[in-house]
């Protein structure tokens, strides 16, 4: 259990980003440093520490929705998971589809959760809590790549 | 009269007939082959008519001129072989050249020997000229019909070889005429003379073989237009068309080469070696295209039937041009209303999903306002709120009917057996807890090859909606199946409700169609994405007519049916 733990999320829909925060906050027992990007292309440069990132700590996991601008979410899960250095990254993959054959190629591609955002009230609140909880309390997570 | 007599009767009496027989073939056909062969024989007939008129002691003009009229048989005869121009040129002057020599020798003979006088030799050695020029000629003649029959139709070639083996007989008899001792009594005369009759009735068979004959031999060709033309059923374009039925088409008409071209004049296919322009070829329609054969040199003589089966088969292979192009145009059809139909079903996947983002933001929000300004609303605030979060709800059910509808028949197709009474059954316990009055019922429901979601989303449709349209709580639902008459499998929804007002039966298939407001719920899609499901497996839904209530059919087509053994069938 750690008192505060650092979130990338990348998110391109500003209202979905909103609940996601809100969410994020109503954990106990946590406190996230979130840093949020907004397409594809800059969660790369801030994984990677390029331009404006450069002094960045790598973040304890990130969450990633899939459908963004400019680079898309399954390529940026890729590339990380496929660098040995960043490979460990916990990373929650975010999509408003729940059907199977994109479950699976977001699995295969090394993806360590799948949550859908599902359009009930708090369908994004519960289900941000749940993985916030989860994933600060329940699951142990690994030290971030220097 | 004594027997001698008699055969010499009837051998004239068939010469006769033969030239009357060439003499038709060559008023009707007016070719080069059919003059000669009028020729021949009619310089036969005259010989033996003269023969049987002449004194017993001719004068001398009479015997030359019978002998050169004689000569003229085989001569006419090669001339009939070599009209066909299969044999080289000099071939024939050579025989021109031959038998004029020997016309010449025949006037310059200072006399004939009388019937019992000894000949000279030179006279001897003229004779032996006369049956050699005959058997010379008639062995060419023979020859060159008999190996030109090769590889023509059944008719033409035995009609050629009959020709063929009746200049064989005939050098025969010449020959026996000329060496067998002539005395009356002996038994020579009379076997020349049923040699000559032999060779007659070969003659006449080969020239106009009588309608059993004609028809027995045409058997193979019939056969073959009959199997080919079956053929022409099956494929599908006209390449394929043309090259299936060509070959058949030259063997029908005896020909080496054939093809067919359409309306431009463009090869579909080619069969054998084209012979270079100029040279004669049958022609016949083919529908939209057009038959041309090369048939060998012997066909305008002698296979006129044939190239009637000929245009006979090409009449047809222009039906079957026609069907391929229908066929064609049928494809072209179905795939852009395929194309069109995937554009669409892609067009509705990625809206409904696009409109998934803002809804969830606008839920999300009512959400976060409950949660931070709850408090400081009333009931009637409240209450606004509701109705804002109920729409939404409403929204996501289109949204994700209209996902359902574009994707049956494009995921979840796997087919298993399904036992449809189980999967009714656990439906009607979900059910339940809604519709806590109702009254469903499970007949006895068979398993069939079907995907088992799909099966289940047509329960769940159809019995909810019997529940919820039905018009009071305590509806009775009742799930039935039977065979059809056409051996599929019908399953029956039916309740005793209010039912369905006549002038809506038609429109509750559409999509967004629905009978009550929002507040009885439903998307108004379920019943278009129930048809659908039933037509991706072969069969419909409809609206049966009843007196009360609403009865909804399932038709599926007998290839759903899983053969006894495999699966039992579920008890209520």
């Amino acid at each position: 259990m750690r008192e505060v733990l650092r979130v990338l999320v990348a998110e391109d829909n500003e209202d979905h980003l909103f609940f996601i925060l809100r969410a994020l906050r109503g954990v106990d027992g946590v406190q996230f440093e979130i840093d949020a990007v907004r397409d594809g292309e800059e969660a790369l440069d801030f994984i990677y520490r390029r331009g404006r990132f450069a002094d960045r700590e790598r973040p304890h996991m990130i969450l990633l929705d899939l459908k963004m601008p400019k680079v898309g979410g399954l390529e940026v899960l890729e590339r990380i998971k496929q660098d040995p250095e960043l490979r460990r990254i916990p990373i929650a993959v975010l999509s408003s589809s729940d059907r199977r054959e994109d479950i699976d190629a977001a699995y295969d591609l090394g993806t360590n959760s799948y949550l859908v955002k599902n359009p009930t009230p708090d369908g994004i609140r519960r289900d941000l809590e749940d993985a916030g909880r989860f994933w600060s309390a329940i699951s142990q997570l690994p030290t971030p790549p220097g | 009269m004594d027997t001698l007599e008699l055969v010499r009767w009837i051998s004239t009496a068939l010469f006769v007939l033969l030239a009357g027989v060439t003499a038709t073939l060559a008023f009707r056909l007016r070719r080069p082959a059919a003059y000669w062969a009028f020729a021949t024989f009619t310089a036969l007939a005259a010989v033996a008519v003269s023969g049987r008129l002449a004194p017993d002691v001719p004068p001398l003009w009479f015997s030359k001129l019978t002998v050169v009229m004689l000569l003229a048989f085989p001569w006419a005869l090669f001339r009939f072989a070599t009209s066909f121009e299969r044999l080289p040129g000099w071939a024939r002057h050579v025989g021109d050249v031959l038998a004029a020599a020997l016309v010449l020798w025949t006037l310059a003979v200072p006399d004939f020997p009388a019937p019992n006088e000894e000949p000279s030799s030179g006279f001897q050695v003229y004779v032996l000229a006369v049956v050699a020029l005959w058997v010379g000629l008639s062995i060419v003649v023979a020859v060159e019909l008999w190996r030109g029959g090769r590889g023509q139709p059944t008719l033409t070639r035995r009609r050629m070889r009959l020709l063929s083996l009746g200049a064989t007989v005939m050098s025969v008899a010449i020959i026996g005429a000329a060496y067998a001792p002539s005395d009356e009594s002996s038994v020579w005369p009379i076997l020349i003379q049923l040699l000559a009759i032999v060779a007659a009735l070969a003659f006449l068979v080969g020239f106009t073989p009588p309608p059993l004959i004609r028809a027995a031999w045409r058997q193979p060709e019939e056969r073959e237009l009959y199997t080919s033309s079956l053929k022409l059923m099956s494929p599908a374009s006209r390449e394929e068309v043309a090259a299936m039925i060509l070959p058949h088409i030259a063997r029908v008409a005896g020909g080496s080469a054939a093809w067919i071209v359409d309306a431009d004049g463009a090869p579909l296919a080619t069969h054998g070696e084209v012979p270079a322009a100029g040279t004669d070829g049958f022609t016949a329609p083919a529908g939209p295209a057009t038959v041309h054969v090369w048939p060998s040199v012997y066909a305008p003589f002698f296979s006129e039937e044939e190239l009637r089966l000929m245009r006979r088969l090409s009449l047809l292979t222009g039906l079957a041009f026609e069907r391929a192009d229908a066929l064609d145009r049928e494809r072209e059809a179905r795939r852009g209303l395929e194309a069109a139909n995937d554009e669409l079903e892609s067009f509705v996947y990625s809206a409904s999903h696009d409109l998934k983002s803002p809804l969830i933001a606008l839920l999300g929000y009512i959400d976060v306002i409950r949660d931070e300004y709850g408090g400081h609303f009333d009931e009637q605030g409240h209450w606004y709120l509701e109705r804002m979060l109920h729409n939404g709800s409403y929204m996501e059910s289109l949204i994700g009917d209209l996902l359902e509808l574009s994707r049956v028949g494009r995921v979840d197709t796997e087919i298993t057996p399904v036992p449809l009474g189980e999967v009714a059954r656990q439906v009607a316990d979900e059910l339940s807890d809604r519709y806590p009055a109702a009254d469903i019922r499970i007949g006895s429901l068979p398993t069939i090859w079907f995907n088992a979601a799909r099966a289940r989303q047509l329960f769940t449709n159809l019995i909810e909606n019997a529940c919820r349209y039905g018009g009071r709580p305590d509806i009775r639902v009742d799930v039935l199946s039977y065979h059809t008459s056409d051996g599929g499998i019908a399953i029956a929804i039916a309740d005793d409700g209010v039912g369905i007002p006549e002038q809506y039966r038609d429109r509750i298939f559409g999509v967004f169609e629905r009978l009550g407001s929002e507040e009885l719920a439903g998307t108004g899609i379920g019943l278009a994405i129930c048809t659908k499901i039933a037509e991706v497996a072969g069969g419909r839904l409809e609206l049966v007519p009843t007196e009360r209530g609403a009865r909804f059919v399932i038709s599926l087509p007998s290839t759903v049916r899983v053969p006894d053994g495999a699966g039992k069938e579920a008890r209520a």
